[in-house]
């Protein structure tokens, strides 16, 4: 398990802002990957 | 007073890595895979240029000069992708990597190793694309939009796709991280209302570079699929539509324009406060602005198609669209302008940059509405006109803005000043002469001569030699920026304090000059009064 780390200058722990990172990324990465996909489905909007 | 923790604390001891592999392939520090960026940008703009000069030789004159009319497309393709995605961009990104957590007070990116990967991606990318010069079938010789059925000819379209795979990778890597690093790694205290324009610039062009980069794939890797898996998305003979990859295209394509001007937005919005010694004029109007550039970049797409047959209903609802766009561009330049009203202004180099900036980025802007009219657009259709339009945009505004930052910010970088004289010898020939090889271009344009086109009539000899002349120089006139840099990075005697420039104001200029290899690894404690915009609910 992870080892919690504080915060130097607020003095709270800053696994909160770690989580916060992870949790951006995935949503981006989402994003970029059905703008991708559904790039290709675009072709049915053409018949 | 806001202070930055960079001599007090245990981990700044570490300095940089000794080795070089180590420092610079292995790094995952902001400031040095900044520098990277920089460096390969500034390599590719020499490469991309070397194409234009080409271009610009071969079109000195009438007639077949120096090169087949092959290679005179193959430049006119490898010039376009090697300047949008190879100098540009990455200039952009480098800036960004240096700035963002410096604006914000992080320690770093939000994810440094990710960050290693995407710079060094893109060496490969843009050795792949290169390469193909030296190959049997050719570089890729369909301009930069690659439409089918033409770019479907290129013998190495498939190295080509590859080399848009891994740049749009990298982008949409830099992209996350550079969000993730402004959502997630800003200083307490550091509200996003506080943030320095330029972050703002950035967080707005990181979204549009997610959702459009993608698209970009989508489209190619159908080209991809077309030539080489017997697909039919593009051949109509197969029941599909050439005309849906020119839609998917500039659905990437136009919010790529604002991608490529945005930052730019960001780096202006920097330089006119601290020479103006004024805070910046409507500060939540400018991220406003930006917003509303960004949102509306995606719904003007088909004004790059306007001659292809579009319905009019379409037509109408893309001219409306595009020229709403003059409206926040406009708060832009006219708070920019406010910004320099009244203030005790001084014309150091990246004052000049930023002020040739907005006259000259208006002026394309101007030349774009001109455009954006349906009528209009069917007479300036694929002619000069169109170069001379996003040739104001991207060099005397992304390339200017970008310059105008290197000057900004290099004394932050390097510790030294640059020579103020070879600046300025720098900035006035620059700008005289990329304006002798752009504007009769517009001239060239209305009169009719049509873009992508190694000979011409005779009618268009004399500015297309000017053109060309213009060209050269503002060529060679580069050198002297490299000049510049050189002497800045190792030979410059004169230290550059750390605040740098009188009128700065922000967390960067709290550090030391040059700034140390780690910064605020410690948060800095933030005080309105030092910051860029800090009082803006006031």
């Amino acid at each position: 398990m992870a080892q919690q780390t504080m915060h130097a200058a607020t003095d709270q722990p800053d696994g909160k802002s770690r989580r916060g990172v992870r949790r951006t990324v995935t949503i981006l990465a989402v994003i970029a990957l059905a703008v991708y996909l559904s790039t290709f489905l675009q072709i049915l909007l053409m018949k | 007073m806001s202070y930055a923790a960079t001599h007090d604390q245990h981990d700044d001891h570490h300095g940089a890595p000794k080795g070089f592999f180590q420092r610079w392939c292995m790094s995952t520090n902001h400031k040095d895979i900044g520098t990277l960026y920089l460096i390969f940008s500034l390599t590719m703009l020499f490469i991309g240029g070397s194409f234009a000069m080409l271009i610009r030789a071969e079109l000195f004159k009438p007639g077949m000069q120096l090169m087949q009319p092959y290679f005179f497309n193959e430049m006119t393709a490898m010039h376009a992708l090697v300047m949008i995605f190879g100098a540009i961009m990455p200039a952009f990104v480098g800036l960004g990597n240096w700035m963002i957590p410096l604006m914000v007070g992080a320690p770093d990116m939000a994810l440094p190793r990710m960050n290693n990967l995407s710079f060094w991606i893109l060496p490969f990318a843009f050795l792949l694309l290169l390469s193909t010069l030296f190959m049997p079938g050719g570089a890729p010789a369909g301009g930069w939009t690659m439409y089918p059925p033409l770019s479907l000819q290129s013998g190495s379209l498939a190295y080509a796709v590859f080399a848009i795979h891994l740049m749009g990778i990298s982008s949409i890597m830099g992209a996350i991280n550079i969000i993730a690093t402004i959502l997630n790694m800003r200083a307490p205290g550091m509200d996003l209302m506080k943030m320095p324009v330029f972050v703002w610039s950035w967080l707005i062009t990181a979204f549009l570079l997610i959702a459009v980069m993608p698209a970009l794939a989508g489209a190619v890797t159908m080209l991809l699929t077309d030539k080489y898996f017997g697909t039919n998305f593009f051949n109509p003979g197969g029941g599909g539509d050439p005309v849906l990859y020119q839609h998917i295209f500039w659905f990437f394509g136009h919010p790529e324009v604002y991608i490529m001007i945005l930052p730019a937005f960001g780096i202006i919005s920097e330089i006119v406060p601290t020479f103006a010694r004024k805070p910046i004029f409507g500060y939540k109007a400018m991220v406003f602005a930006i917003a509303c550039i960004a949102f509306l970049s995606f719904i003007v797409w088909a004004h790059h198609m306007f001659a292809v047959g579009l319905p009019l209903g379409a037509e109408v609802f893309f001219m409306y669209a595009t020229m709403l766009i003059s409206v926040p561009t406009g708060v832009k330049v006219f708070n920019w302008v406010a910004t320099m009203w009244g203030g005790s202004m001084t014309f150091e180099t990246p004052m000049l940059f930023a002020i040739a900036f907005i006259i000259l980025f208006t002026i394309g802007g101007f030349s774009g509405l001109m455009m954006a009219l349906v009528p209009a657009d069917f007479q300036y259709h694929d002619t000069y006109f169109i170069v001379a339009h996003f040739h104001y945009v991207l060099v005397t505004g992304a390339l200017f803005a970008i310059i105008g930052a290197a000057y900004y910010w290099m004394p932050k970088w390097t510790g030294n000043m640059y020579n103020e004289f070879w600046g300025k010898v720098h900035f006035w020939n620059s700008v005289i002469w990329v304006n002798v090889l752009f504007f009769p271009q517009h001239f060239l344009g209305l009169a009719g001569m049509p873009r992508r086109i190694p000979d011409y009539n005779v009618a268009f000899a004399n500015f297309n030699m000017i053109s060309s002349i213009g060209g050269f120089l503002f060529g060679a006139t580069q050198l002297i920026f490299v000049g510049v840099l050189i002497h800045c990075a190792f030979f410059s005697k004169k230290k550059a304090t750390d605040r740098v420039w009188e009128g700065a104001k922000g967390l960067e200029w709290t550090i030391p000059s040059p700034a140390p290899h780690h910064t605020f690894e410690v948060p800095p404690v933030i005080n309105d009064d030092e910051l860029a915009h800090g009082h803006v609910n006031d």
